[in-house]
């Protein structure tokens, strides 16, 4: 019953955030992109929290926004509560957090879906993927409907062979009372993919209206309101707050109780969940000596009365769960509408990736999210960005992007998901990113902004807001090291005094005064009268620039010690074997991982340094076999140096 | 390859010359850092004309103290031997000096090269023929594996148990502060602030160092003094010790007559044999400069052997011996074992050195050698404070991995102190366990994200 249904440059398999952000980037730049969705109410799904952001994510979200992205944009039409986190901290650490309008969010992201040039949304199961050698040609649906196409990106999310698991009872689902996607894991093996299994899981919905909030710690936004999206200013809006409760020695007791129906210690559960988010049972086993675990509850939206209970993911049967809710305190007569369940599915190991996130295997066969062995909707978003992009730089047969590590938080993701071994779903962390200092929330639009630039994504609102941030930098810093503070100026020794500082004994450019951690550049320039209009962001930045210069120098050395590594490429096609004097273990691994570049090799566990060295003669020996050597003439002493 | 490199290109063990090999673009402002004509405001040894000889001295860049005289060969690239600006230090002195030279280079922006690494540049560089590639592999390949052993018996015991505990420490203090930055929401409360326990973690750290300190001491070697009446076997002892004909052997006594120092490497650590005269002369010495003088010149060993002979007993002149070694520390030998009867018997010699070590050999059978180089080792490290052997940090490199360690410590500490934000601290702390790792082998990154995990209750 196969028919043939369309042609595209591009198909994408799945609508979940990964997705949504594949299929716009790829038709934003100019490819005919169908997208496919099991069910189209999925689309832009959030099963999990209904939140947005925090240290790491948000800054996943604000690069993917700088790099022509949709989930900054989305967010900041649909979330009914921002904080910035953080404040208290360092300029690396700080960072957004929204908790969205889950059913707006999906409204608004499936509209600019459906408006979308050159972007067509279909649901539809996808089977099996069409290959001529190792090449893409196509994808087909479960009905029998074939769609040619030069590149697919598949976005399974935890969809493929998804079990839910709830206490004794599993079944095959997908997240959410979705239907799981079943055949396209075989098509997926056929075509040499290997794939293993990964557990993750979500705590109850509850209803509002059986909850006394009253006895919680209410959690408010903040009022001066945020923007995610480099597009927007602040946004001020109503927002609604979350709210604090604990668990307690009654929950712990019931938990340690009922052990045995627990599928994550019966031995239920193979798959490996994730160590940052913890089950309750898990949590209390690990950490007897605490009276009492954190619980927030969050609300889902506004046209709604479901609370999202972060803290209290569990895979105990239902009946264990409404026990183990109402000993909270505010929650005795609380009602479940969603049970907590885990879920287990099928996901791609990194190795087989490269850094484009196109397969290994398969010319045009990418993908990205929940799928590579990462977790979240942030990280899922942000590689389907890049997948989507290279999608169609493929299609059109230019330099692919690739984001290295001290890009952003983008390239420090794609690059531990696949050099990394990874034993547990992926989540971000700015403790992940060794440059954090220079990859900082703020600074993510002059980050990005020009990659996006060059691929087409982003337009020219964007980029001229770009080039008046990059403006307004380089004016504000040629007037800060040009303008001297006398120390003659009676007025401002008064001011400096004021600031809790000390009166200079020498005059002073404003630069050299500005390292002082106690002076402001924002009441400094109002001290000083200046009136330039200087965007309020390209101040802070500054004063962050300024105030933290060597360790951001440090950090810049760094990172030019590792493009050098970087820069170095090994060839696709090396055979490890063949290569002289590589330890056993480091040989076996290079081989397993096929890294690109010398670089991404000593970050392999198992790789030593003397095999890197050792890699880099034999790289050297053979561009010059490559060549056609003819100078054999070399003045080599004997002398041969002690280490 | 934009850095700089500096090893001691002699090779261990080798006679009074010692050079120190600097390869890459700043060889010439290295140097000129450390040579006295820097500190004389001459001008910079780049205007040398390549391959030329000088001489000069080199001073310590800190605390600008003489080092030594050294001849200082430039050869500028690319006709080096690495194709970089090579420049060679060669100083007379021993190896400790050898070493401060090295040490003041690195202090003055080299970094010490990896295994091999001259002979990588030097083929990276094409100053190498590609037939000589698996050579320059089989090298790296060696060196490495050499210094990898060297690492592992050093870090066996109770240094290594020191450096993880540290690790452990670092990790841990790092943990605590990456947690509450990523996890800002989940109520984690740490105690007090980390600036005590960085000041904690350096003050181990000093302590390690100081060990290192007496570690580096063994390696200039550890003085051994041969005493005994004449004829006991003195001689023979020390032949059969290094292995050959050097010292003149006879059956007449007092023929031994020069002080003599001889090296012998006894499981990496270089034992100096210091011979005495024959013990008539020092009792000659004892009429003519005291016994206090006498014993004083014995205390210059580290350790003293004392040798009886088997066939003859222990005799007045032996006597005389065991008086002067009171009290120092002493290794007993037994020689002439072959002869029958024998003439000692092991309560007498426990008499005389209660709880002693003591080597029943015969030279003339070559037993007993072994066992006395042992014990020899073991009483020196036995004797160091606190632990010996494992306190031994021998190698250079370990030694500056400590230091960086603790220099970045430092300064983690003082961007504690003056409240700079934990993203600023921790690249310090950071660079410190990256040190560490250097010491131990093992990649430091993940254990970090393991112990936020593991101490810190943290999940949606």
């Amino acid at each position: 019953m196969e028919f043939k249904a369309g042609d595209y440059d591009i198909a994408i398999i799945g609508g979940g955030h990964a997705g949504c952000e594949a299929g716009l980037a790829a038709a934003r730049m100019g490819c005919r992109t169908v997208l496919f969705s099991i069910s189209v109410e999925g689309i832009a799904l959030m099963p999990c929290n209904p939140s947005i952001g925090g240290p790491g994510k948000g800054h996943l979200v604000r690069e993917v926004d700088a790099l022509g992205g949709e989930m900054g944009i989305n967010l900041d039409k649909t979330f009914i509560q921002v904080r910035r986190l953080n404040t208290g901290k360092g300029p690396a650490v700080r960072a957004l957090r929204a908790q969205a309008d889950k059913k707006e969010y999906q409204k608004e992201m499936l509209l600019t879906l459906l408006q979308q040039e050159n972007l067509d949304v279909k649901q539809g199961m996808v089977e099996r993927i069409l290959v001529k050698g190792n090449r893409v040609t196509g994808v087909m649906t479960r009905n029998g409907a074939i769609y040619n196409c030069r590149a697919v990106v598949i976005t399974t999310g935890t969809y493929l062979r998804g079990r839910v698991i709830i206490g004794e009872v599993a079944y095959e689902s997908g997240p959410h009372g979705q239907f799981p996607s079943i055949g396209l894991a075989a098509s997926l093996a056929d075509l040499g993919i290997n794939l293993e299994r990964f557990k993750t899981g979500t705590p109850a919905r509850v209803n509002k209206k059986t909850i006394d909030f009253s006895k919680m710690i209410e959690q408010p936004g903040d009022a001066e309101g945020w923007n995610f999206s480099f597009l927007n200013e602040k946004i001020q809006r109503e927002q609604m707050p979350c709210w604090l409760t604990y668990t307690n020695q009654k929950t712990h007791e019931i938990i340690m109780n009922n052990l045995d129906r627990a599928p994550l210690f019966s031995g239920f559960i193979k798959g490996i969940g994730p160590r940052y988010c913890p089950s309750i049972e898990d949590k209390v086993v690990r950490f007897k000596g605490k009276e009492g675990h954190q619980v927030f509850l969050e609300p889902e939206g506004k046209r709604t009365n479901e609370i999202y209970v972060q803290g209290m993911s569990t895979s105990l049967p239902e009946d264990i769960q409404i026990q183990i809710l109402r000993t909270l305190k505010g929650m005795e007569q609380v009602e479940i509408i969603r049970p907590a369940y885990a879920i287990e599915y099928d996901y791609i190991k990194g190795d087989q990736l490269k850094l484009t996130l196109e397969t290994k295997q398969i010319n045009g066969l990418f993908s990205a999210g929940q799928i590579n062995g990462s977790s979240g909707y942030e990280e899922a978003a942000a590689q389907g960005l890049l997948a989507g992009i290279n999608a169609a730089l493929l299609v059109k047969d230019q330099e692919p992007l690739v984001l290295k590590r001290s890009d952003g938080y983008i390239g420090v993701l794609v690059d531990d998901l696949i050099t990394k071994e990874n034993w547990e779903p992926y989540r971000i962390m700015t403790a992940r990113a060794e440059y954090r200092l220079l990859l900082r929330e703020d600074n993510a639009d002059l980050r990005m902004t020009e990659f996006g630039r060059k691929v087409g994504l982003a337009t020219d609102q964007r980029w001229k807001r770009y080039e008046t941030k990059r403006d307004n930098l380089a004016k504000e810093r040629e007037w800060l090291a040009t303008t001297n503070a006398s120390f003659r100026d009676q007025e401002f020794q008064k001011w400096l005094i004021s600031k809790g500082s000390t009166e200079l004994k020498q005059n002073s450019s404003l630069m050299e005064l500005l390292r002082r951690p106690e002076i402001i550049l924002k009441e400094l320039e109002k001290f000083m009268g200046r009136n330039e209009g200087i965007l309020d962001e390209v101040i802070d930045e500054l004063d962050i620039e300024i105030k933290y210069e060597g360790y951001i120098k440090k950090q810049k050395d760094q990172v030019e010690r590792f493009l050098k590594l970087e820069g170095k490429k090994i060839p696709a096609d090396l055979d490890y074997a063949g290569v002289y004097g590589l330890s056993t273990e480091g040989r076996q691994k290079l081989a397993n991982k096929k890294p690109e570049t010398i670089g991404q090799a000593g970050r392999i566990g198992g790789v030593s340094p003397a095999d890197l060295a050792v890699l880099l003669i034999h790289l050297e020996q053979r561009k010059y076999k490559n060549i056609v050597s003819d100078n054999n003439t070399n003045d080599t002493d004997n002398n041969i140096e002690q280490g | 390859m934009n850095d700089t490199i500096a090893a001691i290109s002699t090779a261990y063990g080798e006679a009074g010359v010692g050079i120190v090999r600097v390869s890459g673009p700043q060889a010439s402002e290295i140097a000129d850092r450390v040579l006295k004509r820097s500190f004389n405001h001459q001008s910079s040894i780049q205007d040398w004309p390549t391959h030329t000889l000088h001489l000069d001295e080199i001073w310590d860049p800190l605390n600008k103290e003489k080092i030594d005289q050294v001849l200082v060969a430039v050869m500028w690239a690319p006709g080096s031997y690495t194709g970089e600006d090579v420049i060679e230090l060669q100083g007379h002195g021993g190896r400790l000096v050898i070493q401060e030279i090295l040490q003041a280079v690195l202090r003055a922006g080299a970094r010490l090269a990896e295994p091999g690494e001259f002979t990588k540049r030097a083929f990276l560089n094409g100053k190498m023929d590609l037939v000589q590639a698996e050579a320059v592999i089989d090298l790296i390949r060696a060196r490495s594996e050499e210094a990898r052993r060297l690492a592992v018996r050093q870090l066996d015991g109770k240094l290594s148990i020191r450096i993880r505990e540290l690790q452990e420490e670092l990790v841990g203090i790092i943990a605590a502060m990456e947690a509450v930055m990523d996890f800002p929401e989940e109520g984690i409360v740490t105690e007090g602030s980390e600036s005590v326990d960085i000041l904690e973690v350096i003050k181990k750290f000093e302590e390690i160092i100081e060990g290192a300190r007496g570690g580096r001491a063994i390696r200039e070697g550890i003085k051994v003094v041969i005493i005994g009446k004449p004829n006991v076997g003195k001689s023979s002892l020390w032949n059969a010790l290094i292995g050959e004909e050097r010292a003149i052997v006879t059956e007449i006594p007092g023929t031994t007559r020069d002080m003599l120092e001889e090296e012998v490497v006894v499981r990496g650590i270089p034992i100096r044999l210091v011979d005495t005269a024959g013990i008539r002369e020092t009792m000659d010495l004892v009429e003519r400069i005291g016994v206090e003088k006498t014993r004083e010149m014995l205390r210059r060993g580290q350790v003293v052997v004392v040798i009886f002979d088997a066939g003859e007993g222990i005799g007045a002149e032996d006597k005389k011996v065991v008086e002067l070694v009171s009290g120092l520390s002493t290794l007993i030998m037994i020689n002439k074992t072959d002869l029958i009867p024998q003439k000692i018997n092991e309560a007498e010699v426990d008499a005389l050195f209660p709880g002693e070590v003591v080597v029943w050999a015969s030279m003339k059978e070559k037993r007993g050698i072994d066992e006395l180089k042992e014990a020899m080792v073991s009483k020196v490290l036995g004797s160091l404070n606190d632990g010996g052997e494992e306190w031994l940090v021998s190698s250079i490199r370990q030694e500056e991995a400590l230091r960086g360690c603790l220099n970045a410590c430092w300064g983690a500490l003082k961007a504690s102190n003056e409240r700079l934000p934990a993203e600023c601290i921790l690249i310090d702390l950071y660079d410190a366990l990256e040190n560490l790792g250097n010491i131990t082998g093992e990649a430091v990154s993940e254990q970090v994200l393991d112990r936020i995990f593991a101490e810190f209750c943290i999940g949606k």
